[in-house]
């Protein structure tokens, strides 16, 4: 080593802490709980199918049928906030949970930046699981259900994105992020998210409905077809109470964006006293 | 509050100025302050008394309540300060799926070394903690002697002006121990500045006469043992000298108004206890002279570490 120390850079520094913080995330026992999850809500959809087959003597469900019952009643309010808080409470908050966090914390990194290396970790990983069991479902359920997934799946990434912000600054702000998370999301994207009126608004899942609702419009999915006396629109509107496409989706981008700013800030001010 | 002076041209490695840290209610660390100088200085205290606190603040993990803490003269929690320090925590967690050599690898690059340098700078900081051949084994096959040195490996990665160790000698077996001072005198001697703490304080002077005392989260003393000795006047001083005839020096002794009691032991050998140190070390010379004794031993029992560790804390009551 020189007498006189070579600095290093933060830029290949940040680099590689994002490189490390996606390898680390390859598997844990939240992917596993998660992928177990999805595997189960793959055999509920298969079972679908092979059902169909044999009442009906054709393979798979119809789009309105798997649309309406799979994709917003299971995924959208059930399964997308669990699989999200797979990678996106690990990323940080299983750092801190397993007190490797000290070796980030000590290296010349601003902390904005560790921050923003952490979250760019967990997207690929968060948008391949969420996204990946989004079409994996729709193969599952035959082309019409494979169709409907193709042309819905903006409503599952809107709702990832902002899942992804809100559980990273979980993971920023307490040391059971995880535990926090599942509540959060039986509490209120499962709860709160499916009880009339306006309360269910402040669920990230209402929001990804809506987006659903408006893009199933747009391809003509809500329209009465076959068997289906309605289309994929809210059974009823005055129970419902949706906002159109836009607002949804403005609403989640502008929530993902404040989730993200809150947590890089909580993040950059936060003492993690129990590293050591 | 009063702005760090350089040293040389340069601001002070580390400078906490009357750094106070509360955690709610409690007190962690009350108006702290001092300047680290170049070489390795110990810090001693009982559990509990602030010691992780400080290092915590040193490190730029915790951010003080009141006052300022500074590394090369910025803020000791900015990016910018860590250029400058290694750390070894006491807690013992890695990368546990990582190999030794990865994990120190992986801290080079942590740091801003491209992947050719931070090999090196790895394998560098490997061959220096004596982990070279056993650094491709995976962490969490190591026993606690390895794992404590590859903690040492990654603080000195980087080549930090600054090292704070925290019970860097916890494990480790005696051979290696020698080395690892060896590496810490000779770091001591490129300049560099080394804040260790340690219970064992046996072993910390072997490292050091230069030491920090914290108790109650004050910095109680802080200097060389004996400057901080010498501190304590009225604490009485226990003495043990060899002499050609102990007889006679025994009645000798007995005569001084600091002495305060005399027992002759085997081999020739005299403890005396004596208030007021440096009046007794004075006298004691005369004696000699005038008596015409032929001393061979001269030794203070009660200068250990621990000695003035415990003085520190009961003249802090």
């Amino acid at each position: 080593m020189s007498a006189v120390a070579q600095r290093g850079r933060a830029w290949t520094a940040w680099t590689y802490l994002t490189w490390l913080s996606f390898r680390r995330l390859w598997w844990t026992w939240h992917t596993f709980a998660a992928v177990l999850l999805l595997a189960l809500m793959a055999l509920v959809v298969l079972g679908g199918s092979i059902w169909r087959l044999h009442e009906r003597g054709e393979w798979g469900w119809t789009a309105i049928g798997f649309s309406r019952t799979v994709l917003i009643g299971l995924y959208l309010g059930f399964l997308l906030p669990l699989l999200s808080l797979a990678f996106a409470s690990q990323s940080l908050g299983g750092e801190w949970e397993d007190r490797t966090l000290i070796w980030i914390l000590t290296r010349p990194l601003p902390r904005p930046l560790i921050y923003v290396a952490k979250f760019l970790a967990a997207v690929p990983w968060t948008f391949g699981l969420t996204l990946g069991g989004w079409f994996l479902l729709g193969v599952l359920g035959g082309m019409n259900a494979l169709w409907s997934a193709a042309q819905l799946w903006p409503a599952a990434a809107l709702g990832t994105l902002t899942y992804l912000c809100l559980f990273q600054l979980l993971g920023a702000a307490f040391r059971r992020s995880t535990i926090i998370g599942v509540a959060y999301a039986f509490v209120v994207e499962t709860l709160v998210g499916n009880m009339p009126g306006m309360v269910k608004r402040i669920s990230v899942n209402f929001y990804a409905k809506c987006v659903l609702y408006d893009l199933a419009a747009w391809v003509g999915l809500d329209q009465p077809s076959g068997t289906h006396r309605s289309g994929v629109v809210p059974d009823r509107a005055f129970f419902f109470l949706p906002v159109d496409g836009w607002t949804a989706t403005t609403v989640l981008l502008a929530a993902a964006a404040v989730l993200f700013l809150i947590g890089l800030v909580v993040f950059s001010q936060r003492e993690y006293r129990d590293l050591t | 509050m009063s702005p760090a002076a350089p040293v040389g041209g340069r601001p002070p490695i580390l400078h906490f100025d009357r750094v106070s840290k509360w955690y709610g209610p409690v007190i962690g660390l009350n108006e702290v302050s001092f300047q680290l100088e170049p070489g390795i200085t110990g810090l001693v205290g009982p559990n509990g008394a602030g010691k992780s606190t400080l290092m915590k603040l040193a490190t730029g993990q915790l951010r003080p309540s009141l006052g300022v803490v500074t590394v090369m003269g910025k803020s000791a929690w900015s990016a910018e300060a860590k250029w400058h320090v290694g750390y070894c925590p006491e807690s013992d967690v890695f990368y546990e799926e990582m190999s030794g050599r990865d994990f120190v690898r992986a801290i080079a690059r942590l740091s801003g070394y491209g992947a050719s340098e931070a090999a090196d700078r790895a394998e560098n900081a490997l061959l220096l903690v004596g982990m070279s051949d056993q650094a491709h084994r995976c962490v969490r096959g190591y026993s606690k002697g390895m794992r404590q040195r590859i903690k040492l490996a990654q603080a000195l990665v980087h080549d930090p002006e600054l090292l704070i160790l925290d019970e860097p000698m916890n494990g480790i077996d005696p051979v290696v121990r020698r080395d690892l001072h060896r590496l810490f005198f000779n770091l001591a001697e490129r300049g560099k500045s080394l804040l260790i703490s340690s219970h064992q304080l046996e072993e910390l002077e072997r490292l050091t006469d230069r030491v920090m005392v914290v108790a109650r989260g004050r910095l109680l003393a802080q200097g060389t043992v004996t400057e901080i000795r010498d501190m304590f006047e009225n604490q009485p001083l226990t003495v043990r000298i060899g002499c050609d005839r102990p007889r006679d020096l025994a009645g000798a002794l007995l005569r001084l108004p600091e002495v305060l009691g005399v027992e002759l032991g085997s081999g020739g050998m005299v403890t005396v206890r004596a208030r007021q140190p440096q009046r007794f070390y004075r006298a004691f010379g005369q004696l000699v002279l005038e008596e015409n004794l032929d001393v061979t031993h001269l030794e203070t029992t009660d200068c250990s570490t621990q000695a003035i560790l415990e003085y520190v804390l009961q003249e802090s009551l």
